[in-house]
């Protein structure tokens, strides 16, 4: 049975085509004015990966159950129901590897800290509810106003030999603290390195908030800065990896695996609890 | 005898040229910053004296204040923005005894005693919520020029609720009601009432008295003043001169008692 998982975030739409336990597609589009246009576009593009991948035609009639989750899951009416990230975080990485005690989650806007029950379910989540200060927009806009594209961060931080103690750390004040630090002479790597600080710094204190055990995998846009998981492996000194998929992805394949109807680890026959929490 | 005071704030460089003789302002002037405080005084300075025909040597005494007070090269003295703003409301309307000041990417409520001293403030400096610059970055999210903002949210009976303290939060809760197709007037509604409200949780931290007045950029933003006179039960007075100038116009007077007091020679070059 084919099932969709739809993850729409802060910043970005996720769709993951699933076949039984396998991701046959996946696309991921920045989102803006446009949604709808923008989830039906991102669904097909999704669905062509699928095509491509198993070589037959897949059809936007042949997948069987959508599931919406994420921060704008209630835009998508599509969807059979929505569920809360943690969920398909918790399942997704619990899915990829069996030994998962935490997944943390570092998007646009919320860094998420979810623990992982035996059962592929979430114990505690932790978000920053409040404030977007080191948030993955805040190293937008600060590499935005440095003229560094996102993809070259991690290296303009490792170059940086004094990184700059960024005091006010409200992203919407960073553009021109950041400005007026330039026109100071502080060079671009070392505020780079600061900003990747503030943000691990964030992170350490909501993984600080669970009782977050030895193996923590790394899922969000952010993950795939290398310098912030070197920051917050060597803070929090916990063995930190890289989720198997591509970062992005985990929540919305999560979101599929659920809407297949099984539970993933099932030999330890959790069905019956699995349902009654999804529903809640 | 000829004062200036020059106010380089977050966002835009303000100046005045007060005669103290006639009480009259003779030349005022915005605008935007420009990279460093040095530079943004400079074509601020230029631009006032320019207006009127003045050059510097005729300034008896200048007073620089602002985010960037302490950098100005041609000041002869500098005093913090909050006393500026206390002394300037007051001496344009004597039965102010507190000032709303929301400016560029500060916000704070200054209680005022009868001679125009502060007795009392609170500022948020910390965070852009209740700033200008957070409304500045929502207002181009729904893309609506800042300038008819307020004009547009005036149109509004109901607002969107933004929960949100957080700008950023906020610009999310935004899109969010763009992709639902709520209507503008109602989100710009609601944008402003989510700062005003957030002016209005700060104001509780100092006593409120009668009479109140805004200043700062906001101040020109009728919906954000129209929310905020509901939240904090109040109605404003409104000043004579431009918003904006409030800060200015203190920093000159400052400058006028200590000229008076101490007859400091001119030292201002432009």
């Amino acid at each position: 049975m084919l099932t969709a998982g739809i993850d729409v975030g802060t910043r970005f739409i996720k769709v993951a085509i699933t076949d039984g336990n396998i991701m046959m597609g996946s696309s991921c589009m920045e989102l803006a004015a446009n949604f709808r246009g923008i989830l039906k576009t991102c669904f097909q593009e999704a669905l062509a990966d699928a095509a491509n991948f198993s070589s037959t035609r897949v059809r936007k009639r042949h997948v069987k159950k959508i599931i919406a989750t994420g921060y704008g899951a209630h835009l998508v009416k599509q969807a059979a129901y929505t569920i809360q990230e943690s969920f398909c975080l918790a399942r997704a990485a619990r899915f990829l590897s069996r030994d998962t005690d935490t997944v943390i989650d570092s998007g646009g806007l919320f860094i998420k800290v979810v623990t992982v029950n035996g059962h592929g379910f979430p114990e505690e989540s932790h978000v920053n509810e409040k404030c977007a200060a080191g948030s993955g927009r805040f190293l937008e806009m600060i590499s935005a106003a440095l003229n560094i594209s996102i993809n070259e961060v991690s290296y303009f931080a490792s170059k940086s030999t004094n990184p700059y103690n960024i005091v006010n750390s409200c992203a919407v004040f960073a553009e021109s603290d950041v400005i007026s630090q330039v026109n100071a002479g502080t060079c671009g790597e070392d505020i780079i390195a600061g900003v990747i600080n503030v943000i691990t710094l964030k992170t350490i204190t909501l993984l600080e908030g669970v009782d977050a055990g030895d193996t923590i995998v790394m899922a969000g846009g952010l993950a795939k800065i290398p310098a912030y998981i070197h920051a917050l492996a060597r803070y929090s000194k916990k063995d930190i990896s890289l989720i198997s998929i591509d970062p992005q992805m985990p929540a919305a394949f999560g979101a599929a695996l659920i809407a297949q109807g099984k539970t993933m680890v099932s030999h330890q026959r959790n069905n019956g609890r699995g349902a009654k929490e999804i529903h809640d | 005898m000829l004062l200036a005071g020059c106010d380089i704030g977050s966002l835009t460089a303000k100046a005045v040229l007060l005669d103290l003789d006639t009480g009259k302002i003779i030349s005022q002037g915005i605008l935007p910053v420009r990279p460093t405080a040095v530079e943004s005084s400079f074509a601020i300075m230029n631009t006032v004296l320019s207006r009127v025909g003045l050059s510097p040597d005729d300034i008896d005494c200048l007073c620089s204040t602002g985010y960037g007070r302490l950098e100005i090269p041609f000041a002869d003295m500098h005093i913090s923005e909050i006393s500026c703003h206390g002394r300037g409301a007051h001496w344009l309307d004597m039965s102010i005894r507190t000032v709303v000041d929301i400016g560029g990417q500060d916000c704070k409520i200054i209680s005022i005693d009868k001679t125009g001293f502060i007795n009392d403030f609170i500022m948020n400096d910390k965070c852009a919520a209740g700033t200008g610059r957070s409304l500045e970055m929502l207002s181009a999210t729904i893309g609506v020029p800042l300038g008819d903002l307020g004009r547009l949210s005036l149109k509004s009976r109901k607002p969107v609720p933004i929960s949100n303290k957080c700008s950023i939060f906020m610009e999310l809760e935004v899109l969010d009601a763009m992709y639902r197709k709520k209507k503008l007037k109602n989100i710009a509604h609601g944008l402003t009432d989510a700062v005003a409200k957030r002016v209005a949780s700060l104001a509780k931290a100092v006593p409120v008295r009668e009479s109140v007045c805004i200043t700062g950029g906001v101040a020109k933003n009728m919906g954000v003043v129209r929310q905020l006179e509901k939240y904090m039960d109040i109605h404003f007075k409104i000043l004579p001169v431009d918003s904006q100038l409030i800060g200015a116009i203190g920093a000159a007077l400052f400058a006028g008692d200590t000229y008076t007091k101490k007859g400091v020679p001119s030292e201002a070059k432009c």
